[in-house]
């Protein structure tokens, strides 16, 4: 359980707060798709690392889907404040953060499914196959969904900097 | 391999080739260093995922971890979660009160008069008026008699 959870945890909280943009949400989605292992873990059928990991990745998805059509909208991301910070570094830290608002805010204007494939193929690293398999389409159109993703947050990305 | 494919691969995929899917990765690296259009579409494509390298998150919370495992080891493998503890206190209280409704039922049911036409002539007007006129008596006090 030990070795599970601290192997997964990372990887499932970073996906859910990538989609939701919310700590406490993303944590619940992250508890609650260990749950979700427990109650399978009596009749889970070992196919492999690949398979189970596909499978996590797309009850993540999942939650973070019904908890975004709750909410009532499709944008994910909840506002961050601004902060102010004086201590060394902090400038540093103030770009750093400003970089990352501004790829928050072009992912957050994607279409859902090209927001998906964005967020499994390039932040979670899945392989093409398996991030089509999670998103249940073909890997021609994870390709699709990925090129036009892309366009767009180059037009965007680049304008912004 | 040629430009197009090469193109649309990075589109997809992104500047880093061994991202790239296995079977495309030795003609796409025999193209890139072949053709200087390769290195420029790759370039392209690298600043891209750069940007998008930017956005970082928050790692887990070490509380959020103990309380995974926590929930993990109190609870049999397997066993799904409408068997969870707080689930059977909801099931019990649901299933007092269903007994609680049938008690009152039986109790209107088993208090009420025999169809009989003497006795239900006293209260035949009542019966016939109230949601259990599926007594069998009607306004008549006869047995039967309701429509």
């Amino acid at each position: 359980v030990h070795a599970l959870v601290s192997q997964k945890l990372p990887r499932i909280l970073t996906l859910a707060l990538r989609m939701l943009g919310d700590v406490a949400e993303s944590e619940d989605v992250a508890q609650e798709a260990f749950l979700r292992i427990w109650r399978r873990a009596g009749d889970w059928r070992g196919d492999g690392g690949a398979r189970f990991d596909t499978w996590l990745h797309t009850v993540v998805l999942n939650l973070c889907r019904d908890r975004l059509r709750r909410r009532g909208r499709e944008k994910p991301f909840a506002e961050t404040p601004e902060r102010a910070d004086e201590t060394p570094g902090a400038e540093a830290r103030v770009q750093a953060d400003q970089a990352s608002s501004l790829v928050r805010a072009a992912l957050a204007e994607l279409p859902e499914r090209q927001r998906e494939a964005i967020m499994l193929y390039h932040y979670q690293e899945l392989s093409n196959q398996d991030a089509a398999t999670a998103l249940e389409v073909s890997v021609e159109a994870l390709e699709s969904l990925l090129s036009r993703a892309r366009r767009t947050l180059r037009a965007r990305l680049h304008g912004m900097a | 391999m040629d430009r197009n494919r090469f193109a649309d691969l990075a589109a997809a995929y992104g500047g880093d080739l061994s991202r790239w899917p296995i079977a495309e990765r030795a003609g796409a690296e025999a193209w890139l260093t072949s053709s200087p259009e390769a290195a420029r579409i790759i370039a392209v494509h690298q600043r891209l995922d750069h940007w998008l390298n930017n956005y970082v998150v928050e790692a887990a919370r070490p509380d959020l971890q103990r309380r995974i495992i926590t929930e993990a080891v109190s609870r049999p493998r397997g066993l799904p979660s409408m068997l969870a503890p707080w689930r059977w206190s909801m099931l019990g209280a649901g299933g007092a009160l269903a007994a609680g409704l049938a008690a009152g039922v039986l109790f209107v049911v088993v208090a009420a008069p025999p169809a009989e036409p003497s006795r239900s002539a006293e209260f035949g007007s009542v019966y016939a008026r109230s949601s259990f006129g599926d007594l069998g008596v009607g306004m008549d006090g006869a047995p039967g008699g309701g429509d």
